[in-house]
């Protein structure tokens, strides 16, 4: 019975993105493809941002400072040192995954809202440097004319279609990658275990900092992929990219999807994507706030999101049941905080 | 020294923790031996949880000396205190509420890199009654189940030595019951346990040894009888009202 749910998850997910990739064949536009190229890089970072946050319950809100950082890798090797795109994606992870754990371990010692803080100046910094780094970054203005992924078609829709094909691909095995460690993996069970309560997860024996490193470094990676994939998509890097606004739509479209799940940020942030640039018509600004109206509804009635849809009644029961045990017994146990880490 | 040590598994010595201006554990020492039960009594506040915590790494001490099979292990990271083969369970219970029963087990094995934890897994499911559980989402259990799965866990990684925070509180008698058997018959199959515990019929039938802890410091130590018979044990439990015998 447990295999055959692992079986359907992954099922569903091949059935999700053999979709996604024959889809926009039905009515083929440079534009739609366009569309379809962001919303596959979105859901990427939503995931990666979902590695740490949802499973490991550590909030980061300074993902955009990774995904900056990977776009400025693989535009800043392609134009100053004319690397190869496919290694400056690379590279690009690889920095992230190491500038990850350089975030990370600060970050052993903070919870909470002093680790969003930290990340969150992490990504200002990022920003900054960006901005005001102007020979190599291209400052305020950022880089173009890096190119693109070689061997593409020249032929404008034939080549957005490739191009759609290679960064779905790319952000598809990444996501599927991310969802294997988590759910296949001693680090995915280490994840939820530390989400759930470190000093427990302690007390059977899991070295709890490695694994928040891990997911760290992971995630960032993942975030950073994420990032030269849209460099290379896009073909403009800005600083606009470390703001928190990023930040705060990858946490919003996570919240949607519903965390701790993977499957459910990614998807959430293709809808909540397609859905903000499709109310484009109505405006620039009423888009995002729509954007954030169904954010706002999610959290307060759906807070398991997309992905906790189908168990809406199991979580009502358990919430309640979560009120009643804490009475017992907290008067003594509330005192007793982590002292040694 | 450790080889004269030999039979004892824990040994602490002035054992000590302030928090503030209280004294929570005040020059605590006594052994452990293997294969015996260990009852710690003592009225609420007298440093008991205080001690399970130094014991584990989850405080660090501020004086005293911790050896488990005469290797010392104050100051060691928990995890690593968990992987030498200690088990604990705390004073509220502990479990990862949001994941499932068998989720559980399989964090507990994970953590101590255990592969031959399943079968005694699902023993101890089926002894506890929580068989028909195991894929439902363990915050949905009552207080007596959650104490339940909370000893499933780590009993089925079969630790060396097992500490238990009040494993009673809170239960119903059916389950308190279970509890005491299971308890008993690891201690017929020569298992060690330290035990919290303010049900006196139970420290009293099932403990090897019992320790008195007073205001943090430990009062008295010794044979159930004795014990019971103690002038100081019954002045610092009747005196704070703790007739909860
Ligand atoms: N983490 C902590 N911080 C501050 N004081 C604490 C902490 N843990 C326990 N104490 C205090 O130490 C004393 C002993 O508490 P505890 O060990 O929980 O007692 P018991 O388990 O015997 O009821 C109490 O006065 C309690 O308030
Ligand atoms: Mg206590």
């Amino acid at each position: 019975m447990i295999v055959s749910r692992v079986m359907r998850r992954w099922l569903w997910f091949s059935g999700a993105v053999a979709t996604a990739a024959a889809a926009p064949f039905v009515a083929p536009h440079p534009f739609l493809f366009n569309l379809l190229i962001q919303a596959a890089v979105w859901a990427l970072l939503t995931a990666s941002w979902d590695l740490l946050s949802g499973y490991t319950g550590q909030i980061s809100f300074g993902h955009s400072g990774f995904f900056a950082i990977g776009a400025y890798t693989a535009a800043g090797l392609a134009f100053h040192l004319h690397v190869s795109p496919w290694f400056g994606l690379v590279a690009g992870a690889a920095l992230c995954s190491l500038v990850g754990l350089c975030v990370g371990f600060p970050a052993l010692r903070l919870r909470g809202h002093y680790l969003a803080l930290v990340t969150l100046g992490f990504a200002e910094i990022i920003r900054l440097v960006a901005q005001n780094w102007i020979s190599v970054t291209g400052g305020p203005f950022g880089m173009h004319d890096f190119g693109t992924l070689p061997g593409l078609p020249a032929a404008p829709l034939a080549h957005s279609e490739v191009l759609y094909l290679v960064v779905l691909a790319i952000a598809a095995a990444a996501i599927a990658l991310a969802l294997f460690v988590c759910e296949h993996t001693n680090a995915g069970k280490a994840f939820r275990a530390i989400r759930e309560d470190q000093v427990l997860a302690e007390s059977h024996g899991i070295n709890i900092k490695i694994y928040k490193l891990y997911a760290f470094s992971l995630s960032a990676a993942l975030a950073g992929l994420a990032g030269g994939l849209y460099a290379f998509s896009i073909g403009l890097v800005d600083p606009n990219l470390a703001s928190p606004l990023t930040s705060a739509m990858i946490l919003g479209m996570a919240v949607f999807g519903g965390l701790g799940t993977i499957w459910g940020p990614a998807l959430g942030a293709v809808l909540l994507f397609m859905m903000s640039e499709g109310l484009r018509f109505i405006g620039v600004v009423y888009n995002l706030i729509a954007f954030g109206a169904v954010i706002m509804v999610f959290v307060i009635f759906v807070p398991r999101g997309i992905a906790g849809l189908k168990l809406g009644r199991r979580t009502r029961i358990s919430r309640r049941d979560a009120t009643q045990s804490k009475q017992v017994g907290a008067a003594s146990d509330s005192v007793q905080q982590r002292e040694v880490t | 020294m450790p080889a004269e040590a030999s039979s004892a598994v824990l040994a602490v010595e002035g054992l000590s923790k302030r928090f503030g201006g209280v004294v929570a554990v005040d020059d605590c020492s006594f052994e452990i031996e293997r294969g015996s039960v260990v009852g710690i009594i003592g009225p609420n506040g007298s440093g008991k949880s205080t001690l399970f915590n130094l014991l584990t790494s989850v405080l660090r001490p501020d004086a005293g000396v911790v050896r488990y099979r005469g290797e010392r292990i104050e100051g060691l990271p928990l995890y690593q205190i968990a992987r030498q083969g200690i088990g604990r369970t705390y004073q509220s219970v502990k479990i990862f509420r949001d994941l499932s029963v068998w989720m559980n087990l399989e964090i507990a094995a994970m953590g101590r890199g255990r592969s031959d934890w399943e079968v005694p897994a699902r023993q101890w499911l089926e002894r506890f009654g929580l068989t028909h559980l195991v894929n439902d989402t363990s915050d949905t259990l009552s207080i007596g189940q959650q104490r339940l799965l909370e000893l499933a866990m780590n009993l089925a990684m079969s630790p060396d030595l097992l500490l238990l925070d009040e494993p009673l509180a809170g239960v119903n008698p059916v389950v308190r019951d279970t509890i005491a058997d299971a308890v008993a018959a690891l201690r017929r199959e020569g298992k060690t346990f330290l035990i919290i515990e303010h049900h006196m019929n139970f420290v009293m039938r099932l403990c090897d040894k019992i320790v008195v802890m007073d205001h943090g410091e430990k009062i008295a130590e010794g044979v159930p009888e004795a014990i019971r018979r103690d002038e100081r044990v019954i002045n610092a439990l009747l005196g704070k009202g703790t007739t909860r015998a």
